[in-house]
Order: C-alpha cells, then structure tokens, then sequence
C-alpha cells in the first residue's frame, strides 16, 4: 500500500545524458550503470544534483581501475553491489 | 558450522513475532473507520461510492519495501541485525477509496479527529500538473503498537489503477521492482493520473451543473 511517487521534473534531460554517455538502468539498484567506464550513479543522487553536476561526473575519468559510486554507498553494500557488477561483466563478455 | 544470519533472515524472526499483533490491529482500524464513516455512507447517491479495504503487509513485500529504502536497495550485511521491519510506516494498510471526488474531503473530515497524533504525509501526483492525489497519514492505532498503521484517502480511480499498477510491477516479476522508479515509467504514470483525474474533474463538473438545475 505504500506509495511515494515524487513528480517527474528536469529528470528527461538527465536521462538523455546518461544514455547517450552509454549508461543504462538497474531496476534493482536503483541505479544508471557503465560497465565500460565502471560508474554507477545512483537515482538519488540524479535526482538531488542539477544537470551541471551530472554532465561534470559524466566528464570524468575513472583510471583507478575500481568501480566509482556517485553516491558512495557503505562498506558492505559496495562489496555485495560490486560482486554483482562484476558477474554481470563476466557474463557479458 | 552454520551461516551467517542476514538481514532477510532478522527480518523474517521480527515478522512472525509482530503478526498477531498486526493481525489484530488491521481488523480493529477496518472496523473502527468503517464505523466512523457511517454517517457519510449511509447517505450517498446511487452512483457514490466509498469503499474501505484494509490489509497485512506480507512478510515479504515488507522485506522488499524495507530493502528499496536502503542504499541501492541492499542490505549492508555488516549491519544485518540492525534493520527493523516496525520502521515500516503501513505494515497495516487501510486504503478509503471515494467516489466522486468531492467525497475525499468528507471521508478526510471524518477521519482526522481519530488522526490527530498521526503524521500527514500526502501523495504526490506524478505529474507537475496536478496537486496530492491522495491524503495519507500514518501513525499507531493503539498505544501499546509497536508498529504504524496507514491510512490512505483517495480518489476510487485513482487507487484502483494504482492497484492494477502495484500488482503488474512488484508481485508477479521481482526483476520489476524498479521499474517504477525509471523515468519513462514515471511518465507514463503521470499521464493515467492526469487522465483519471480529468475525468472525475469533469465528472464533478457535471454533477454540479446538475445539482444547481434543480
């Protein structure tokens, strides 16, 4: 019975952005990923930062060789969520 | 050596505890807002309609509403012990579905003096257009609850696309559960509101047209 749909503003634009820099969405996570680049951007995150926020994130590299998190989520939420990632690589290759 | 415990395994424990008392409490808000709002019912037109409908959140969904509130959705299994499913606002859930919607207002009225302590979180329609779809409160029927009971206000229309939607999205296909929250999703949902909406606006319209006629 819960319901909690927030309104749907400036969300279209962020949108385009991520799919055309090559992210798609996670049902499950929440969450709009790049395996190529390993970044996960987190719905929240979307939506709580303008589009100048996102086009900056988007713009910069990840040369660590690590999964980076926009938000960084716990320790062991990061563990279990890059595990997953990382199957979903495997599989895809 | 057995395994580590997990949150879903904590969780499971906490549910099975609270049961009777959520059991309990469902069937006492049904009745008590039935017998609230029998002064309004007994006095609606043929084509009124106000339908009260309670339940027990299941032992799973509340699992899975408390996981999609944690950060992307899981539990920090360094944390499994630490989750409770009383944080939950509607582990009872009673849904008041009125028809038309100037009905809400009155089942509202109704209502609030036995919600006086209970905190107002209304709904959001999904589209900017449109203002709440739906009032919702949340609080403890009884003092010695040690859970939250809902109770949500709205539109017959409304809910009950909102149930054919709830149903679609998160019980027959858990790969789903997200589905919601994308943004294509969103909009289409935005678009039945405001539709639905439309109609009982107009429908409203009609009837007040009607009612100075005569």
């Amino acid at each position: 019975m819960a319901r909690g749909s927030s309104k749907i503003g400036g969300m279209n634009l962020k949108e385009d952005l991520l799919r055309a820099a090559g992210y798609f969405y996670n049902f499950d996570r929440l969450a709009y990923v790049n395996t190529a680049a390993k970044k996960v951007f987190a719905v929240e995150a979307i939506e709580d930062h303008p589009e100048e926020w996102l086009k900056r994130k988007l713009a910069e590299p990840n040369t660590t060789g690590e999964w980076r998190f926009y938000d960084e989520p716990p320790v062991g939420v990061r563990r279990v969520f890059v595990a997953e990632l990382e199957d979903a690589r495997q599989t895809h290759r | 050596m057995p395994g580590r415990r997990t949150a879903e395994d904590y969780l499971r424990s906490e549910y099975v505890r609270l049961l009777p008392s959520l059991q309990r409490t469902s069937t006492a808000v049904e009745t008590e807002v039935r017998h609230l709002l029998l002064p309004l019912t007994i006095e609606l037109d043929p084509y009124e309609r106000v339908i009260v409908k309670s339940r027990v959140k299941d032992c799973e969904s509340a699992i899975d509403a408390l996981r999609r509130r944690q950060p992307y959705g899981l539990f920090d299994p360094d944390r499994a012990e630490e989750y409770a499913l009383v944080n939950l606002p509607d582990l009872v859930g009673v849904r008041v579905l009125a028809f038309p919607p100037r009905r809400l207002n009155a089942v509202r009225d109704a209502l609030l003096p036995r919600l006086q302590t209970w905190v107002a979180d209304h709904m959001p329609a999904a589209s900017l257009d449109l203002d709440n779809v739906g009032f919702k409160y949340s609080g403890r029927w009884r003092d010695s609850d040690t859970f939250r009971s809902e109770i949500q206000i709205v539109s017959l229309l409304v809910g009950l696309f909102w149930e054919v939607e709830h149903a679609a999205v998160y019980k027959p296909s858990p790969n789903l559960r997200g589905i919601v929250r994308s943004v294509e999703m969103r909009q289409r949902v935005a678009a039945v509101e405001s539709a639905l909406n439309a109609f009982e606006d107009e429908f409203g319209r009609i009837l007040d047209d009607a009612s100075q006629a005569f």
